[in-house]
């Protein structure tokens, strides 16, 4: 399944947890910044696009190209690049959360064992040929894995829902009080 | 101020020599790591070299000949075609004669063997997409969800910052 929708729900959960912990971080920003830390590593498409225009060829240079963006050192450099460009005025925290973020994205896609693809397994790659998985395994011929996406969706679903919920209820009751109040000082007048 | 300034783009400028460093050393180094666990993408493009390895691949069914036993299988690039269409399209061996529908997306274990592409294991997605309707879905939202809380930031293109409104 292509995951963008999947990464940016997980993003999302991670900052609905954490922002509850931590207050400060209820802002926009931070929400967009946890979201796109989880997309970091898919930035290997923009990358693969641009070498096939360079190369021509997608076997050989595209392929190692999917990789370089799609592990941590690649991740780790497009969030220091971004945090010190686009985010500089939060620079530590921006650096902070897109980690987070991208950490997501591969906690992600290390579960997608044995049916993913091999970049995104091998996280310490160039530097190291080792593989990193979690193995859900199968039910009824049907990759677990598959599951926890859609429960992640329906989590982040329900958490957006009752955000919203929150907040409109917040100003519904607001207005409610505003015409108690209003409606006294008539009665008093 | 003007320190903080230039340590920024100091940061900016090796995070970005860095990556292309990467790339390069990964560019090197990619062929290293394929024998142990082939992407299967690489690994139907050179049979040859990976004879006898088992990979995982999702492939959409686009025809079934069951005279033959043979499945042409088809993977989506993320390119657009136009020389070398049909390396698209890979053909198996379905000997174990799993349940296949045609327009059907599976992930499957397949053993390359004797030049040929033979399937091991059949793997049914828990909901069957439409490729197109999968794409929408899946990615526009996505993007539509970051452009909107990109919409409510300050982007402030003169100092190339995005802020808080």
């Amino acid at each position: 399944m292509p995951a963008i929708l999947i990464h940016i729900a997980f993003g999302y959960i991670i900052y609905r947890i954490i922002s509850h912990f931590f207050p400060n971080f209820q802002k926009n920003i931070y929400l967009f910044l946890f979201l796109l830390g989880s997309l970091i590593p898919d930035t290997k498409y923009f990358v693969a696009w641009i070498t096939y225009f360079i190369f021509g060829n997608e076997n050989y240079y595209v392929l190692s190209s999917l990789f370089v963006t799609h592990q941590i050192f690649g991740s780790l450099l497009i969030s220091l690049f971004l945090s010190a460009t686009l985010f500089r005025k939060i620079f530590f925290r921006s650096f902070l959360i897109l980690t987070i973020g991208f950490l997501g994205h591969f906690l992600l896609d290390i579960s997608q064992y044995p049916l993913a693809h091999i970049n995104h397994l091998l996280l310490l790659y160039p530097f190291s040929g080792e593989i990193f998985y979690i193995n859900l395994g199968f039910f009824e011929n049907i990759a677990l894995f598959e599951i926890l996406q859609y429960v992640i969706l329906m989590i982040a679903i329900i958490f957006g829902i009752l955000e919203i919920c929150k907040n409109s209820l917040r100003v519904f009751i607001s207005k409610i009080f505003a015409i108690c109040k209003l409606k006294k000082k008539f009665d008093k007048k | 101020m003007k320190f903080t300034k230039y340590l920024y783009f100091s940061i900016a400028l090796i995070s970005l020599i860095s990556l292309f460093g990467l790339y390069f050393y990964s560019l090197e180094n990619l062929t290293k790591f394929l024998d142990a666990y082939p992407p299967f993408d690489y690994a139907f493009q050179n049979i040859e070299e990976f004879e006898g390895k088992e990979i995982y691949t999702t492939l959409e069914v686009k025809k079934i000949s069951k005279e033959k036993n043979e499945v042409i299988g088809v993977y989506h690039s993320i390119f657009p075609r136009s020389n070398n269409e049909k390396n698209l399209e890979i053909n198996l061996i379905n000997e174990k004669n799993f349940e296949l529908k045609e327009g059907n997306k599976y992930k499957f274990k397949v053993k390359i063997s004797d030049g040929k592409i033979y399937i091991i294991e059949k793997y049914n997605p828990l909901i069957q997409w439409n490729f197109v309707i999968e794409a929408i879905l899946f990615n526009v939202t996505a993007v539509i969800i970051m452009l909107y809380l990109l919409s409510k930031l300050k982007i402030n293109f003169r100092k190339f910052l995005i802020e808080e409104k």
